[in-house]
């Protein structure tokens, strides 16, 4: 073989062996979707689409539902988006609009600092740490001095930390950094003149961002929410440690509940091969599996028409 | 771009509110926004305290414990027996004289030396052999001996008198302060069940079990999404197939790590017949992956064209082009992607519960037995064992793992600015 033949197949080679590497990247998620799909169908020919609104849990009669998982998920899910978004906003703005450059760059440095905490530590602290401030400060401060115990949601102050609410918390403060981190970066590629024109006629910091930063950067802030919607609905360990694990749907948030994810950790090692508990498990995570992706494509679809609309802006 | 449409930004300047309201509302949100970044480091720096204050303790021995009785909060004791004393009276006033005297009686410097001197007393709480009470006279004494972290605790709130109420303890009565030692062979030694009576046991086998599931995934990982990236960047940009390999990474990056943990489990673990670090390698293999391919391309896709082209015009294949010049000038990027995402997976717990899961011994078959790591070890401490010393050891292994990940993280970040600048 000639030099220049031989090069020509080493090109081949390596040319086939990068396309196969990103291909493997759509079996992959082929895969996922075939295997849990395989591995659930006996649990959804037995319970039907009837698993989704029941909220029965009972693993002596095999009968389960995955309503109480999916409520503990979207309870949850819905107060980390409640404490993030309006935070990680303020956040971002801070850093980016109103603090000096020199201290902005270490409390920057400090945010992204908390995105790389491993999810099991927040779970150690948020039990050990959390959990007690909660039970004695946080929820009787909500439910008594605020009078919020009239709502049902709040109701039943003097429960354990262990619960709904706490484990809201402790997602927030998990993907606060994650948001954080894509609007400070969105916020900083607002074009200066345009800023700096604002800041000439006479607005203020605040009206500078809510105007001019805001609507600029509007791409940006549906790209940090829909990651930390798509974080706080898959995370796993932090809620494992701080939910209780009780499959049922409590009245009041401070109880303990769970989440799909919990569920499927906390279940899973009893989920011996022929009980039912295990193609109920597969199929819970089938279900989330599915949430993440509809979340994923509606992300893209909504980033692309905001895209559309804005004339490819940011 | 929306500002240029004109029409729709409201003109900043004629707005018809109070310069007083607008001053203010100002000065709100930015308060507001500033307060939010402290509360963020805040919780930044409450987090890095636990672990350190906890994970010092969970990563050291009980050497002895010192008790020193003190005569000032003898009285205090005694005012507050008082109290106790009288609402007692009043609540029951057939109380007799005895069993008052006896509960509530004052308590003397020498009950108390003589009571703590008198080994029977601590006998129930020093339940090891080998433990010994050693008196220093004038009420200073040293408990030594096989010490588990709970002793202290233990002792701290020993009632000297036992029909007393429960109202004076001996942390009342004195300090009572724990003798703790860093413990080097905390890192080397194994795992044992139920670290109260093998208190010289450590989480050697699961820093190990650690190092090697993160290597073997590395092993994996990298070069799959290298290479991969290099396909989107380089062979395939703008074609259908690179896109819809785009999206699919995308999704698999939203993927939750427990659903991975699950997959590989059916497909891997069942296959092989049971949990197994490699098991857990590929999980953590396929959550770098996606990470890492679009790394790569969006590093390679940063080198300007006009290297690419100058490059090739030479003459040199593609796949040289790639490794040796984009390769080069992609470097620092390249390098900090790989190692951010080695950070972010070595500190994973769920896909590893149920794949590498947790192994009380040294890791000697990665192929097919479990292996110990810290995560799950972990786990396993804080949540299923009743035993609060575990605690205190999951918290050890916690501070060893968020050093691991917190400074790979900032020795990545680093090594990129210096490159940049």
């Amino acid at each position: 073989m000639s030099m220049k033949q031989q090069s020509r197949a080493v090109e081949l080679v390596f040319r086939y062996l990068c396309i196969g590497c990103a291909v493997i990247m759509m079996l992959l998620l082929a895969g996922f979707l075939v295997q849990l799909f395989l591995q659930s169908l006996e649990a959804l020919s037995k319970f039907g689409l009837g698993f989704l609104w029941s909220s029965d849990w009972d693993q002596a009669r095999d009968e389960f539902g995955a309503l109480p998982s999916l409520y503990g998920t979207f309870v949850t899910t819905m107060i980390a988006l409640v404490v993030a978004v309006p935070a990680s906003f303020l956040i971002a703005m801070c850093l980016v609009e109103v603090s000096h450059p020199t201290l902005s760059r270490p409390m920057s440095q400090a945010v992204d600092l908390l995105a790389a905490v491993p999810s099991i530590i927040y779970g150690m602290w948020g039990l050990f740490v959390l959990v007690p401030i909660m039970e004695t400060t946080v929820q009787p401060f909500l439910a008594n001095t605020l009078g919020l115990s009239v709502l049902t949601l709040f109701s039943e102050p003097d429960k354990s930390g262990i619960n709904l609410f706490t484990a809201g918390v402790v997602l927030a403060v998990m993907i606060l950094p994650y948001m954080t981190a894509i609007m400070r970066d969105t916020f900083r590629m607002v074009p200066s003149v345009v800023k700096e024109s604002a800041y000439g006629s006479g607005a203020t910091t605040w009206e500078v961002t809510r105007d001019i930063t805001m609507r600029y950067g509007m791409q940006g802030m549906l790209g940090a929410f829909f990651l930390g919607l798509g974080r706080a609905i898959g995370e796993t360990m932090a809620v494992l440690f701080i939910i209780g694990n009780v499959n049922e749907i409590p009245g009041s948030l401070f109880n303990a509940g769970a989440t799909i994810a919990s569920t499927l950790a906390n279940n899973f090692g009893e989920a011996e091969d022929g009980k039912m508990l295990r193609p109920v498990l597969f199929l819970l995570a089938f279900v989330l599996l599915l949430v993440t992706l509809v979340i994923q494509l509606l992300a893209q679809w909504w980033l692309s028409h905001v895209k559309k609309k804005t004339g490819g802006g940011l | 771009m929306s500002a240029e449409n004109g029409s729709d930004v409201p003109p900043l300047i004629e707005r018809r509110r109070a310069p007083t309201f607008r001053r203010f509302e100002n000065r709100v949100f930015v308060g507001l926004s500033f307060a939010a970044t402290c509360f963020a480091i805040f919780i930044l720096a409450a987090i890095l305290f636990a672990l350190v204050e906890k994970g010092t303790v969970g990563a050291s021995e009980l050497m002895a414990i010192n008790i020193k009785v003190k005569e000032d909060r003898i009285s205090a004791a005694n005012e507050k027996l008082k109290e106790a004393g009288a609402e007692a009276k009043a609540s029951d006033p057939t109380i007799s004289d005895s069993i008052y005297a006896e509960r509530y009686g004052e308590i003397t410097f020498e009950e108390v030396t003589e009571a703590i001197g008198s080994w029977d007393e601590l006998d129930s709480i020093m339940r090891y052999e080998g433990g010994s009470i050693i008196s220093g006279g004038a009420g200073e004494f040293k408990v030594s001996g096989i010490l588990g972290h709970q002793d202290l605790k233990e002792l701290q709130n020993l009632v000297l008198r036992r029909s007393a109420t429960y109202v004076v303890t001996l942390s009342d009565l004195g300090s009572v302060k724990g003798d703790w030692r860093f413990r080097p062979s905390f890192f080397f030694n194994r795992t044992l069940p139920h670290g109260r009576t093998f208190p010289n046991y450590g989480i050697g086998n699961a820093i190990l079990g650690t190092f090697i599931i993160t290597f073997g995934a590395m092993v994996m990982g990298i070069p799959l999404g290298i290479l991969g990236g290099i396909y989107l960047s380089e062979y395939g940009r703008g074609t259908k197939l690179a896109n819809s390999i785009r999206f699919a990474a995308n999704v698999m990056m939203g993927i939750p790590s427990i659903i991975v943990g699950l997959f590989v489990y059916a497909s891997i673990v069942v296959v092989t017949g049971g949990s197994s670090g490699f098991a857990g390698s590929i999980a953590l293999a396929i959550l770098m992956f996606p990470v890492i391919l679009r790394t790569t391309e969006d590093m390679l896709s940063l080198v300007p064209n006009a290297l690419r082209e100058a490059a090739l015009s030479t003459g040199m294949p593609r796949w040289r082009v790639t490794v040796s010049v984009l390769f080069r000038a992609a470097k620092s990027g390249l390098i900090t992607g790989v190692l951010l995402a080695i950070a972010r997976v070595s500190g994973e717990t769920a896909p590893l519960l149920f794949t590498a899961s947790f192994g009380r011994d040294w890791p000697q078959h990665y192929f097919d037995s479990a292996t110990a790591n810290l995560t799950v070890m972990i786990t396993e401490y804080a949540m299923n064992e009743p035993n609060p010393e575990m605690g205190l050891r999951a918290w050890g292994a916690a501070l060893v793992i968020s050093v691991a990940v917190l400074s790979l993280n900032i020795f990545a970040r680093i090594a990129f600015r210096e490159k940049t600048k």
